[in-house]
């Protein structure tokens, strides 16, 4: 097994706070929802896991003195992917899941129009979505949630991909503030009153 | 691959603009090497994200040299030179993708533009011959995805999504080149199937007056002329797409160059688009500070 700091990006003698902080930076980055109905999805729900590994050995190594792991979605619903009682598409569902998107196409399209569901067009866009036709897939998702406005699978997908649209895809990076022209001038005034106090000068003119 | 892919230097720090400005001239230095002089003319910042992407995924850690420049004999930089496998393969893709879009050029451009084609041809063909036998997948890749665009373009009703298809087929392919890891794959290939995606669309959003002007396929070409409608439009395209590649870009696993590779994708992708849309203050969007 990998290195459980190694995991989580810290060094070994972290204290509970940077811990708890990348953990939790890490598990918004891996979220379920994000990556959902993508290609991905297996990969990041791999990631997740071993962030969650990672994170409980770590606690069972220093005597469990804070909470365990298993962060919830920031939203607090959880929703159940795949895990619908009965679903009339249930063989078009796993042959998604397996990754044969041109079968599940076809199959999806052999349907008649007249009888397509909410459910229809939800897994039309999850096609479209997983083949990178973004434009299609939310058109998709859109027509599924007017249909069943009731449904969470269906509005976590369209919100899930709609979530960049208005361009706010830029992950909150640490920001270290720059140095600017004020910042200059306010550290030479301070050096050369420094300077002035112990008999020297660093500016003459003032 | 036409230099839509930048870094957004403001954001970037000292060190990693100089790693950046290396593998910029290492990459050139090779394509002088490797071809001729001429062939350096085609080197753009999508080139040099691709290897830099392909170092940063790479086992082995190229070694850098501060050298001159022979453009700029003033000016040493670092580049990294020696046998290196991402290296050859990014210079010989540039030359097989630039005679393609020299090749496409003729046939689309006006006429004097044509002339100036027509006389580099030769040059870039000869160049090809030599790209084509070393790097024959890249090769049947990039003809293939052109004959696709081809026959996309006969539609002039196709949509978004289908135009931009066969171009970022051809760029997941190319990002996948060469691995083997079976995770890394899935992630490259959405990843580069994103790309591609968005290169597409902001080329398309760039050329939209000129294409309209001259009658050449666009996938816009219903909207009249750049509008703030227009605008809302193309923006929320790319961040779209933009961000579902940011996604798959978080999953991947880097050893080295990240804050570059994160200041290309979030900050240097929103910037070029907004530098796009607002040139020729085609559309201005009053931004609240």
């Amino acid at each position: 097994m990998k290195n459980p700091y190694e995991v989580l990006g810290i060094p070994e003698n972290a204290n509970e706070e940077l811990i708890k902080q990348a953990y939790k930076e890490l598990a918004r980055k891996y979220n379920e929802d994000s990556y959902s109905n993508g290609p991905l999805s297996g990969i990041a729900q791999k990631k997740m896991q071993d962030v969650n590994d990672a994170y409980d050995s770590i606690i069972m190594n220093r005597g469990g003195s804070f909470g365990s792991g298993n962060y919830q979605s920031p939203g607090g619903d959880n929703y159940q992917y795949n895990k619908q009682p009965r679903s009339e598409y249930q063989d078009i569902r796993a042959t998604i899941q397996s990754g044969r998107i041109d079968d599940a196409e076809t199959l999806l399209d052999g349907i008649p129009p007249g009888i397509r569901s909410a459910e229809w067009y939800f897994l039309k866009g999850t096609v479209h979505n997983r083949r990178g036709w973004l434009e299609e897939a939310i058109k998709n998702y859109q027509i599924a949630c007017n249909m069943d406005p009731t449904n969470n699978e269906y509005s976590a997908a369209l919100k899930s991909i709609n979530k960049s649209r208005s361009g706010g895809f830029r992950t909150e990076r640490s920001n270290d503030s720059g140095c600017s022209g004020c910042d200059i001038c306010t550290g030479l005034i301070c050096t050369d009153c420094c300077c002035e106090c112990f008999g020297g000068d660093l500016i003459p003119c003032c | 691959m036409l230099g839509y892919i930048k870094a957004y230097k403001p954001d970037l720090k000292v060190k990693d603009y100089e790693i950046y400005k290396g593998i910029y001239c290492s990459l050139c230095k090779r394509l002088g090497k490797s071809y001729s002089p001429i062939a350096q003319l085609l080197l753009n910042y999508d080139y040099t994200f691709l290897l830099l992407l392909k170092l940063s995924i790479s086992s082995s850690c190229p070694s850098f040299k501060i050298k001159r420049c022979h453009y700029n004999p003033l000016v040493k930089c670092k580049t990294c030179s020696g046998k290196n496998n991402d290296l050859d393969f990014c210079s010989d893709t540039a030359v097989i993708m630039s005679y393609y879009k020299v090749k496409d050029n003729i046939v689309d451009s006006r006429i004097i533009k044509k002339i100036a084609m027509c006389f580099s041809f030769p040059f870039i063909a000869l160049m090809h011959w030599k790209a084509k036998r070393r790097l024959p997948e890249v090769e049947k890749i990039v003809c293939q995805a052109m004959k696709e665009q081809r026959a996309v373009e006969m539609n002039k009703e196709c949509g978004i999504d289908i135009a931009a298809d066969p171009t970022a087929k051809a760029l997941s392919s190319i990002f996948i080149a060469g691995e083997n890891d079976e995770q890394r794959i899935t992630i490259l290939r959405r990843l580069g199937y994103l790309i591609g995606r968005w290169i597409y669309i902001i080329d398309a959003v760039d050329d939209l007056n000129d294409d309209l002007k001259n009658n050449n396929f666009n996938p816009f070409y219903k909207t009249e002329k750049y509008n703030e409608e227009f605008c809302e439009y193309a923006r929320q395209l790319l961040n779209t797409t933009a961000g579902e590649a940011a996604l798959a870009f978080e999953l991947l696993d880097i050893y080295r160059f990240k804050p570059i590779l994160e200041n290309i994708i979030y900050d240097g992708l929103a910037n070029e688009t907004e530098r796009v849309l607002k040139k020729d203050r085609r559309c201005d969007r009053e931004k609240s500070v």
